[in-house]
């Protein structure tokens, strides 16, 4: 740091006292002026949404007149998480399972049984079971709505960095490997080029192409390809809770992203071309190299890349606003998009500060992982 | 409701005035290959919320004494005369009185089994309920005009778009269009539906609120305003559509609603598109809290998208309904506290 | 040469590679264009391919819902890169040229805002809006795009700065420039790659930026930006045929089109270069 930061020819030396600092803040009075509008702007918005936002998690506000401190309550409610196991009902006088005409065994509803324990069950509801045996499992939570985007996060997370390397990795090989550079160079140009359309086109595009015919409507892309093979392979894909996920995912196919394959290309042609010889001189294929010196040349861009990928996904939700708004039955609800509705449709400002709290905890915690991590590159490659 | 006449017609369906016709219409459209209506489960659709009030209001007509216990000295209800409710609300601690003696709550009161029995009928019929989870309220206008469909609820606002869009179509696939009022339940569907029949989502049903303690200039002003939008000369603006649109030259000859306010004419030549209907109604049925968008959206989810759609059944909806709405009356309750009046929750709740 | 036709082939498979992908991600882009040359008819009996009767009206029918929206975002990113450059110019410098009391603690005030994600000062910030009475006007979108996007631009800038040949500039100061001379007759035209790099970022990124202006412009028609202009696009016009809809999409990227023409070489070499990595 200290190099970047040159004395002006005329500073005043280095002074010790009080009387002196005064005086170079006086000196230096023109540069604070330039940089006031600056902090103005950041103090009003930045700093203090920031605290605001770290401060207001801590209240039961809607914004306007209810202002209440409730702690860690937020928290509590978007957190808590119980098992809870229901037993097939029994005779009471036999002792035997009861079973209904089908033969089935026959449960109490999990949302009566935790009405009839409320000291243990307040404020629960079911979030989701399975059944293991006789016995059904039960996983129940304050706020399962949150509970079920944070697993959907999860999924999103893992999908969306994967994408945002594999392919832009396998395109920017390629595109080094390639013996033109005029061509190399035109590539280049067309994986920017789709920039220009606004990304809310995208979305829209693909919401479209997800469509079922009906009537005179058509079928939108994906079901009309389908349609090809077979129509009974048509579905409604955003509007069923087992295949909403998948279809968000499948979003984008073949997931080109042009502004990651261009920063992984820049890591490749930064190889010194000597390493490339050695490894050539060893007699070894393309999958060799590759493996061997190129993605660990490229683990810097990687991990670059990375980060951002994850940043977009745990904060990320316009795409699925538009396209499913969480929905069907929330089954494709993002912790974002819940923060969202929290504060917007339903005026609960202090529990939405809370979600973004719990996002921002963890995204601190990837970035400052992936610092570290970053560090010991660094000094590796020292 | 707005129909395919030509269809109904070619398929001798005769358009229905009872929910029980309107459900075996529904079928006789899907018996002839078509979908009778095309909906959308999402908040922008408002085709299967909107009838739920109309409904359910109707069926508690016989509890609107017994709920509406802050009223008016000397005020009754009488369901044939609709300015018996003039000046009388449900507030936000009656409701919750009434939701914890069951009267409200949609887990032990039979209305709302009731409804919930009828809207699934009708999703069944009427609709396709897989579809209507994936599509988006803009697109159930276009499947009307387009023939996807054979019904549309809306408001009189559409006709000008309808007949613009049947206009531009090819000629075979023009059709003649005509409506129906929304067709009333009877006691064929249940004995909570005996007195009088639907009101119509029609005529005047908006009141205007000048809030509380407002600053007395605005509002002088704010009164002074409503009394010019609501004087007879403005009204009579409003309800008579009969124009000619001066850009193309097209001419509407039809009428908005009847209009509901006494002394104003329809202006010459209009063509009222059904009668008036009025009955005393209060707003009883919930699907949600007052002022509580969170339960509100929540309804749509699990009223609309899970029972609806097909993924939980009713015992499971009518639970989840009264846990919603009971959060939402707190919420609530906690939103208004300054309008609550504590001393009536008290003496009416042990 | 003994590994020629095995690497000829390894050529040719990376041309085809390559084509495939891009054919992929390109196909939208042409799905789009295809459609607004149709008819709702036409898509009916002819899904994929080219338009047999094209249908100028749809443009034009698009052009005027469309275009009120491109002027609106034009206005607000056009504003908005202006006021980002000009802060982060002046202030990058200041953080890069001059020693002050609390300088560092001051830049690293700015840095570490880049550690805080958008989602958590997303509502106080929109209820900073609504306080200072900005919802529904311009200022909601080009103050805190000001404020977000100076950010970046300093921390970037000031690298830059740091890195430019000293002699140069102390040359000019012993000829008697003050600073604002060399600021803006040394300093800034050496910079301009890395300008434009950040202009082109920030101009995109506000560009497509659709949940807060939805959330604080939304409701004022006339100045909505082109993503929710176009999201809303269906609903507004539902009497619109679906190419005419299509038809707003391709008219809503020309001027992107136009920036990139003339700063495409900048952007890609600052991809390429690394220049993006922070």
């Amino acid at each position: 740091m200290a190099t970047l930061s040159r004395p002006v020819a005329d500073a005043p030396p280095m002074p010790s006292n009080r009387r002196n600092l005064l005086q170079r803040i006086w000196d230096a009075k023109f540069v604070y002026l330039i940089l006031v509008p600056t902090f103005v702007l950041l103090v009003i918005f930045a700093y203090y949404p920031f605290v605001n936002a770290l401060y207001r998690s801590l209240y039961d506000w809607n914004g306007v007149n209810v202002s209440n401190y409730v702690g860690m309550e937020n928290f509590a409610t978007l957190l808590s998480l119980k098992f809870a196991t229901v037993d097939p009902k029994t005779d009471e006088v036999t002792g035997e399972p009861l079973r209904d005409e089908a033969g089935n065994l026959v449960y109490e509803d999990i949302r009566r049984v935790m009405r009839n324990n409320e000291e243990e069950f307040e404020d629960f509801k079911a979030y989701t079971s399975i059944q293991i045996g006789d016995r059904q499992y039960h996983l129940v939570a304050k706020d399962p709505v949150f509970i079920r985007s944070m697993g959907n996060m999860l999924v999103f997370v893992v999908a969306d960095v994967a994408k945002a390397i594999l392919i832009p990795i396998l395109l920017a090989v390629m595109l080094y490997h390639l013996w033109s550079h005029r061509w190399r160079y035109i590539f280049r140009i067309m994986l920017i080029l789709p920039a220009v359309v606004p990304g809310v086109v995208y979305i829209l595009l693909w919401r479209d192409f997800f469509k079922m015919p009906s009537g005179n409507q058509q079928a939108g892309l994906v079901n009309q390809l389908l349609g090809l093979i077979d129509p009974n392979l048509m579905h409604t894909w955003l509007g069923d809770v087992n295949t909403v996920i998948p279809a968000l995912i499948f979003t984008g196919f073949p997931w080109v992203n042009g502004a990651n394959t261009l920063i992984l290309l820049a890591g490749l042609l930064s190889i010194p071309g000597e390493l490339y010889d050695a490894v050539r001189m060893d007699g070894a294929g393309a999958w060799t190299t590759f493996r061997r010196l190129e993605l660990p040349m490229l683990r810097g861009p990687i991990r670059l890349v990375l980060v951002f990928a994850l940043i977009g996904a745990v904060q990320g939700y316009t795409g699925i606003l538009i396209m499913t708004n969480g929905g069907p039955a929330n089954a494709s609800m993002v912790p974002g998009l819940w923060l969202y509705q929290n504060a917007f449709q339903f005026n609960r400002y202090g529990y939405a500060s809370a979600i973004g709290v719990i996002l921002f905890i963890i995204l601190i915690t990837f970035t400052v992982a992936s610092q570290r991590m970053l560090r010991s590159e660094v000094e590796y490659e020292g | 409701m707005f129909y395919d006449k030509t269809f109904f017609d070619a398929h001798g369906i005769a358009a229905p005035t009872t929910w029980n016709e309107f459900i075996d219409a529904c079928w006789a459209i899907k018996d002839a290959g078509a979908l009778p209506m095309y909906i959308a489960l999402k908040p922008n659709d408002a085709q299967w919320f909107w009838p739920t009030g109309m409904i359910g209001n109707f069926a508690m007509r016989s509890k609107v004494e017994e709920v509406n216990l802050l009223h008016a000295e000397g005020w009754t209800f009488d369901v044939e005369d609709p300015t018996s409710t003039i000046g009388e609300s449900i507030t936000v601690d009656e409701a919750w009185v009434a939701f914890n003696k069951g009267i409200l709550d949609p887990a032990v009161a039979p209305e709302f089994r009731i409804y919930a029995e009828m809207a699934k009928e009708w999703a069944d019929a009427c609709t396709d309920p897989q579809a209507a989870l994936a599509a988006d309220g803009n697109e159930v206008y276009q499947a009307f005009w387009t023939g996807q469909s054979k019904i549309f609820m809306n408001g009189t606002w559409f006709i000008s778009t309808l007949v613009n869009e049947l206009a531009n179509l090819p000629e075979e696939q023009q059709f003649e269009w005509s409506i129906f009022a929304h067709p009333t339940p009877t006691t064929e569907n249940g004995d909570v539906f005996s007195m009088g029949a639907i009101n119509q989502n029609m005529n005047l049903r908006n009141g205007f609120i000048v809030p509380k303690g407002l600053d007395p200039a605005k509002e002088a002003i704010a009164i002074d305003f409503l009394r010019f939008m609501t004087s007879t000369e403005e009204a009579t603006k409003l309800f008579s559509l009969n124009r000619v649109d001066e850009a193309t030259g097209v001419e509407y000859p039809w009428s908005y609603d009847p209009p509901a306010i006494v002394g104003i004419p329809m202006r010459p030549g209009t063509e009222a598109l059904y009668p008036r209907i009025d009955y005393g109604e209060m707003g009883l049925f919930l699907t949600s809290a007052p002022g509580d968008t969170q339960s509100w959206t929540e309804w749509l989810t699990f009223f609309g998208q899970e029972y609806l759609g097909g993924m939980i059944d009713i015992d499971t909806v009518l639970e989840e309904w009264s846990f919603s709405l009971e959060d939402g009356l707190e919420r609530s309750l906690e939103t208004y506290r300054d309008e609550v009046d504590q001393a009536f929750i008290d003496a009416n709740l042990p | 040469m003994r590994h020629q036709r095995g690497a000829l082939r390894a050529e040719v498979m990376r041309y085809i590679v390559l084509l495939a992908f891009l054919g992929g991600m390109f196909y939208p882009i042409l799905f789009m264009l295809l459609t607004t040359g149709k008819t709702n008819a036409e898509l009916s009996i002819n899904f994929f391919g080219f338009p047999r009767d094209i249908q100028i009206s749809n443009l034009t029918r698009a052009w005027d819902a469309v275009v009120p929206y491109i002027l609106n975002s034009v206005l607000v990113s056009g504003v908005a890169v202006a006021g980002v450059l000009a802060l982060a110019v002046l202030g990058a410098y200041a953080f890069a040229r001059f020693s002050f009391p609390g300088k560092n603690m001051l830049f690293y005030g700015v840095v570490a805002l880049m550690m805080i994600p958008g989602i958590l000062t997303f509502v106080p910030q929109f209820l900073i809006a609504r306080d200072l009475g900005l919802l529904n006007t311009r200022l909601a979108l080009i103050l805190p795009y000001i404020a977000g996007g100076q950010v970046g631009a300093i921390f970037m800038l000031r690298i830059f700065f740091a890195g430019l040949p000293q002699e140069l500039l102390e040359a000019a100061r012993v000829d008697g420039a003050n600073e604002i001379v060399i600021l803006f007759r040394l300093v800034v035209p050496l910079s301009i790659p890395m300008i434009m790099v950040i202009a082109v970022q920030n101009i995109l990124g506000t560009w497509n930026d659709y949940i807060w202006p939805l959330v604080t412009i939304g409701m004022n028609e006339s100045i909505r930006t082109v993503p929710i202009g176009l999201a809303f696009l269906p609903t507004e016009y539902a009497q619109i045929p679906y190419g005419a809809i299509m038809a707003g999409y391709t008219i809503s990227a020309i001027p992107l089109a136009i920036l990139f023409v003339f700063t495409m070489r900048y952007f890609v070499e600052g991809l390429s270069s690394g220049a993006l990595k922070l």
